[in-house]
């Protein structure tokens, strides 16, 4: 299964349940005369559930259509620019961003934002400790100085 | 008239007056280059310090912060894939290939001076068709909105990149997320699951910097064992002469500034929507379409200079009629209401030296953009010389003290979180995210518009027919799509002969 196909399944069955049960269930329907508020989410929902049959139908065709040869050749192209990547990073960058709304709360933005700053110039692929402690530091200083006392945006 | 624009100069021609607007503009600059700012924020944030000021200067720093704020979004848009405001969304589709393949440079000066032509030619337009333009725009009621929101979700074919059907897959995600809230007519809850939070919608400022930027920053943690370079190394920049190509884009800059003047004119269309309609149209009359999304410059003139130009077009009706247009125009009303100034035809006979004096100030602060921009240009061009591993984790923390910032909330970050892995999932499947964009901007619009008109109709559809505006609309947009499957049956034939 391509990706392409994996998407247009996942945005169809995404799409059904909207019609079907995300929208009669958290959309409220008063009764009123003129359009429903459910009017344009189910509007929005069968207009992506038609378009993901069509991407299917569409990735179909060109799988089919395509050559044997061609195809095992893009694949080992693939994969052979996808090796040079490392897909875990971002995860990882995801997981230290949520970490950082949590502590922002708990912890308060000076504590916090150097913290991850740094992790997230490790976790980048930064080696060198000084330029992370000096611009993990300097950052924070930064930021606080500009959006709590010059634009004076409350930080804690 | 001559003699009130002289007069107008006159009054404005004082040191502190000019002080006033290059501190304005300074000011509007650094806010629209900081993601999560805006320039909104940014007049808010002056109206305190002019209390004590003549209205004159007070305006004329108002003035140059709104006009500085629009500007100074490309700036991050172009260096880091970060639009400083919603209203540099366009920009970063040209300017970021652009200082990726090293002409940050290049990119930027395109993008200043067709701001810097739009926004000028427009303050003409604004002072010799005030009146009149306010007159045109206040014509359009519910039926216009309709159909001139219709006419411009086709740009959705024009920015969808190889497919259209995954473009319309993007738009209507987009269309599905801007429901999420209190409906517009009857306030009937929309998949707020019981969160207060989601009442009011999702912002546009904390989808837009999760969308582009957080999903940036993943794509660039991802690629963070290829060896560490600086994001631009300007190796083009003594081969291009910013002369040469302002000039070739200037019909695309003269049509963007028409079209940002009449959506800035029309109360609540907005920027964005202006920018979108001149990149959709540039790219259709170009003689290289397939460039655009790719580093094009007349992708990147037409963004711009369909933003910029919304300034002087935003100001008509809120000076001819009183009526702000948009949340920046609804703050200047209050900041005229505070100086003892009501807006409306009155404005223009009782106070004419204050109107022509704010005109002055509008044309004086065109040419001194060009000044305060080059300076932030330096200033943020050493962005480029900051290590990824490093300018990307400040990055990321900027958006999210930046959207902090914006509402005092920790729910939109979460939010901002959401997108920017949505961002970086659609983006990993080759679906373009400008359509996505593009559907929640408009859907707003379209579903009141319509429903207001169906109220207002009782029911009957052909309201959108009898309205010749909004017919006009209707049938541009009819001639607009049979004209993108012409274009789209030409491609895939001449795709099939080639092989």
């Amino acid at each position: 299964m391509t990706k392409n196909m994996g998407a247009a399944i996942a945005l169809l069955l995404f799409s059904l349940s909207l019609i079907f049960y995300i929208t009669p269930n958290y959309v409220e329907h008063p009764g009123l005369t003129g359009i429903s508020p459910r009017y344009f989410p189910n509007f929005a929902a069968i207009v992506l559930a038609l378009s993901s049959v069509s991407l299917l139908v569409l990735e179909i065709i060109s799988v089919l259509k395509e050559k044997r040869s061609l195809r095992s050749k893009i694949n080992s192209d693939h994969l052979a620019t996808t090796a040079k990547k490392t897909p875990l990073t971002p995860l990882l960058i995801g997981g230290l961003l949520l970490l950082y709304i949590l502590l922002f709360k708990y912890l308060g933005f000076l504590i916090s934002t150097p913290l991850i700053l740094a992790a997230l110039m490790i976790s980048m692929g930064q080696r060198r400790v000084v330029l992370i402690v000096a611009s993990s530091l300097v950052s924070t200083f930064l930021l606080f100085q500009l959006f709590q006392n010059i634009l004076g945006l409350p930080l804690q | 008239m001559f003699a009130d624009i002289l007069h107008g100069f006159e009054i404005i021609l004082t040191f502190a007056n000019f002080l006033s607007i290059i501190l304005g503009l300074s000011f509007g600059v650094v806010f629209g280059a900081i993601p999560g700012l805006t320039a909104t924020m940014g007049i808010a944030l002056i109206i305190p310090l002019t209390y004590t000021m003549d209205p004159i200067m007070a305006f004329a720093a108002f003035l140059g912060a709104y006009k500085g704020g629009v500007y100074g979004g490309s700036i991050p848009a172009i260096l880091i894939n970060t639009p400083g405001t919603p209203v540099a969304a366009v920009t970063v589709f040209d300017g970021y290939p652009m200082a990726q393949r090293g002409e940050a440079m290049r990119a930027m000066d395109i993008a200043l001076w067709s701001s810097v032509i739009a926004d000028f030619v427009s303050t003409f337009f604004l002072i010799f068709f005030a009146v009149g333009l306010a007159k045109i725009a206040l014509q359009f009621g519910p039926p216009e909105y309709a159909s001139i929101s219709i006419f411009a979700l086709l740009i959705v074919a024009g920015v969808s990149g190889d497919s259209i059907v995954k473009g319309i897959i993007a738009a209507a995600l987009g269309f599905l997320f801007a429901t999420i809230g209190l409906d517009p007519i009857i306030s009937a809850e929309r998949f707020t699951f019981g969160r207060p939070e989601l009442f009011s919608g999702i912002g546009l400022m904390v989808m837009l910097i999760g969308l582009f930027a957080i999903s940036e920053v993943f794509v660039q943690a991802e690629n963070r064992s290829q060896p560490i370079k600086e994001i631009t190394t300007n190796k083009n920049q003594k081969e291009y002469s910013a002369f040469k190509d302002v000039r070739s884009c200037l019909s695309i800059i003269g049509r963007g500034t028409l079209i940002g003047l009449l959506i800035g004119a029309i109360p609540g269309i907005g920027p964005t929507t202006s920018s979108f309609l001149n990149y959709s149209e540039a790219k259709r009359t170009s003689k290289n379409p397939e460039l655009f999304g790719k580093g094009s410059i007349e992708g990147l003139a037409a963004s711009e200079s369909g933003n910029n130009a919304t300034v002087s077009g935003a100001l008509i009706p809120l000076l001819a009629l009183g009526i702000p247009g948009d949340v920046t125009t609804a703050v200047l009303l209050g900041a005229l209401l505070i100086h003892g100034l009501t807006p409306g035809p009155v404005l223009f006979t009782e106070n004419a030296h204050f109107v022509y004096g704010i005109f002055a100030a509008l044309l004086i602060s065109s040419l001194l953009l060009p000044l305060v921009a080059k300076l932030a240009i330096r200033v943020f061009f050493l962005i480029t010389k900051v290590q990824n591993s490093v300018l990307f984790a400040i990055v990321a923390i900027l958006c999210m003290v930046g959207v902090f910032g914006f509402n005092s909330s920790f729910f939109d970050l979460y939010v901002m979180l959401f997108f920017g892995i949505l961002g970086y999932a659609l983006r990993k499947m080759n679906f373009p995210l400008a359509p996505l964009l593009i559907g929640f901007i408009i859907e707003p619009i379209l579903e009141s518009s319509i429903r207001q008109s169906l109220l207002l109709s009782k029911g009957d559809y052909t309201i959108f027919l009898t309205r010749p505006i909004s017919a006009t609309f209707l049938i541009l947009a009819i001639v607009s799509l049979l004209f993108v499957v012409r274009v789209n049956t030409k491609v895939m034939s001449s795709d099939s002969s080639s092989r």
